[in-house]
Formats: structure tokens, sequence, C-alpha cells
């Protein structure tokens, strides 16, 4: 039997059916095979999760309460959300976009950590420094940031999160985040994945306050906040 | 919202939605105090902002949006309450039957058979990312595309991140690769 062959054998079994005979045979002897396998039998799994049909009364009740919600105004620049050019082209124009924020600089830690300061606020606009230092490059780290309903990127508007992909140096990777702080600001959530560990970092940034955890004192120009993470 | 939104406009343009919404909430949750939690802050929202979907011919790429913030809102508050400290979270390798579901109510585990309660177990042990990225693609169907789309995420990050959520799963479940000896 051939891995070919041997795929069609696995896509007719059975749920919970054991491979025999040739088709056992086989698998015994080709990696490959036995994860082609174990995925269909996780989908089967998966597929097998059987899920509630929500009440009419729930419902009801649900969009009854919701209609009683009180307003919202959105910004006057918001854009209204196109499904699903409109989003994917978004999605695009922010990775393009953060990527190209990287600033590579020359400091080392022995330990991948992650980093943040707030700068003194101007009319309502931080300016985020997020550092993520590491021992090692890589080539397709995972970030992500997340903003509290008080925050938004200035430029994004209406985006209180954007994730991407992009290559780290060795040592320290600089991302500078223009922040706009509306009424007592909220926190800025920094998640990064790479090397085979995640490591999340928050800040929290309003006018009165830029920053919670361990600070650096001295410096005049900003609140530095760094939180130091295992590697 | 602008404008006041006519609640019969809001109910009628909802409807068609709100099971769908509901079904993949749970999916995300596993849990049906969770899931009812989810769609009404769900539906709040969409009411809030009913101009900016209420004119779409089809709404449920953009509802799956909002529905994922929420569920991943709902997440952050949930691991705040029980004070678990997610500073540097490694993947983890330990067996099914040493973990403990932290999103499965005890009532929601009675009304689930064993195998149920198992799955939702190895699901709950998933972050918000990967469980929503399990949801859409593994158990709607979405595509890694469309599922980029509604995450805001590159699908090359969907691709290893399911990569190695369905490892995890696989050894949450003790799926083991075939063996005839």
């Amino acid at each position: 039997m051939n891995c070919t062959e041997s795929r069609q054998a696995i896509d007719q079994l059975p749920m919970g059916s054991a491979p025999r005979g040739s088709l056992a045979e086989h698998l015994d002897a080709c990696d490959l095979c036995q994860h082609y396998y174990t995925d269909r039998l996780l989908e089967q799994e998966l597929s097998s999760l059987e899920v509630p049909q929500p009440s009419d009364e729930f419902l009801d009740r649900a969009i009854k309460l919701a209609a009683k919600a009180p307003a919202v105004e959105t910004a006057p620049s918001e854009h209204r959300w196109r499904w699903p050019s409109a989003m994917a082209a978004s999605v695009l124009v922010a990775a393009v976009g953060f990527i190209s924020f990287w600033e590579p600089a020359p400091l080392h830690q022995e330990n991948p950590t992650v980093e943040t300061a707030a700068a003194q606020p101007e009319y309502h606009r931080e300016q985020v420094r997020i550092v993520i230092y590491s021992n090692e490059a890589h080539e397709n780290a995972e970030l992500s940031i997340e903003l509290a309903e008080n925050l938004e990127l200035e430029g994004y508007t209406g985006r209180q999160q954007l994730a991407w992909s992009a290559p780290l140096n060795k040592g320290a990777n600089v991302l500078n985040v223009p922040v706009l702080v509306r009424d007592n600001g909220g926190e800025v959530r920094v998640i990064s994945h790479f090397g085979g560990k995640s490591h999340e970092v928050k800040v929290q940034v309003s006018r009165e306050r830029q920053g919670t955890g361990r600070s650096d004192a001295g410096n005049t120009q900003s609140d530095r906040v760094s939180i130091d993470l295992l590697g | 919202m602008p404008t006041q939104v006519d609640q019969n406009d809001f109910e009628k343009r909802l409807r068609p939605y709100a099971k769908r919404c509901y079904q993949t909430a749970y999916r995300l949750t596993g849990s049906r105090v969770d899931t009812e939690d989810v769609v009404q802050e769900l539906f709040i929202k969409l009411y809030q902002r009913f101009d900016q979907w209420s004119d779409m011919e089809d709404a449920t790429g953009w509802i799956m949006r909002v529905l994922y913030n929420v569920h991943v809102d709902l997440y952050r508050k949930k691991a705040k309450t029980h004070g678990i400290n997610e500073q540097s979270r490694e993947t983890d390798d330990g067996a099914l039957d040493q973990l403990v579901s932290g999103s499965s109510s005890p009532e929601d585990a009675a009304e689930n058979s064993q195998q149920q309660s198992r799955i939702l177990a190895a699901l709950g042990q998933l972050d918000a990312d990967q469980r929503a990225l399990v949801t859409l693609h593994l158990l709607e169907g979405y595509t890694l595309d469309e599922a980029a789309t509604i995450l805001e995420t590159p699908v090359g990050t969907l691709k290893s991140r399911l990569h190695r959520t369905k490892a995890q799963l696989k050894k949450l479940l003790k799926l083991q690769p075939f063996s005839k000896k």
C-alpha cells in the first residue's frame, strides 16, 4: 500500500474503527500517514461535540435587553466595515505598518524579555514604546497588541486589537506605538510568541499615570516600564 | 449609533444570525452560562453599532469578528478572576486527566456525556486565540483565509498556530499514532 492508497483507506474508516491489514502495516512504517491518521481522529473527535440550541425565550430576552442598551457615538472618522475586502485590506495595512516600525537597537540580554515604556502625554496622545528582547533571531514571531476601550492606536480608529507577524533580531527590537487616550485610559496588552513560548506584558496608560510595574527612575521624558519575563 | 434604532428593525435584522451566534459562542466558551454572557454582550454591541452592519447583505463575517472580540474580553476577565498569571505561558503538555477544566461549570459538565466533557476540557486548555481558530476553522468550516479576515491575523500565523494547536489537542485527547504492535 502506498501513501495515496493509505489516505484513501483512512478517509473511509468508520469512526472508532482501528486500522487493519495492509493499512495497519503501512501506518506502522509511515510517519506522514500516521500524522494524517491522527489529524482525522482529531477532526472526528471535534465533530462529535454537540452544541445546544438556544431557547427562544433566551434569544427574545437577550434581543430586547440589547435594544435597551445606551447609545454609543462612533467617532466621525470611523469608517464602516465592509466584509470581507475592507477587513482584509486593513489587516494588510496594519501588518505592513507595524512591521515598518521595527528599529533594531544594539541591546542584548540573555533571555528574551518584553519591555514597554509610555511617554508623557500631550493632548491625550501617548507614545508607547515596546521593546522585545530576544537572545536569538526569529523569522516569524507572532505579535499582537490589545487596547482597552478608552485607548486606540493613532491612525486605526475604532480598533482595539492588532496582530501580525514580524522577524525578530537578536537583541532588542523596538516598536513605537502612538496611542490616543480617552477619559481615564486603560490597559495596553502586548503578546509575543516566538521560540515556542508566549510572553505577555501589560501596561496601564492614562493621563495621570503612565505605566505600572517596575519603573526606571530618573527619566524626565518618560516613565519607563519594564517587565522581565521568563525566557 | 448616531440615531435612534428602531427596535423592531434591529430584531428583524438580528434574528437570522441569532442562533448561529449562540452556537459559535458555545463552541468558543464550552459553557452555557458563558455562552449566554457572550451572546448578551454581543447583541448589545450589535445594537450600538447597528448602522455599521444593518445594510450589509451578509453580515456574518462582521458579526463573527465582534463575537470574537467579546469572547476575548470575557476570557481575559475570567483569567483575572481566576488569578491566572499569563505573563509567560507555555504550551501545557500534561495529560488530560491531570487537568481541571476551567471553562465548564459542574452543571455544564453534568449535562454532557463523558466524551463531550473530555472534548470540552481539552478545548478549555487552549487560549482564546487558539480556541477561536479551532472553532472557526475546524468546527465551523471557515477557510484559513476567511478565519484570517475575521481574526485579523495573517494566514501564515494562523497556519503555525493551527499546527501547534492540533498537536496540543492530540496530546490532551491522547490521540496516539497508530501502532499494530
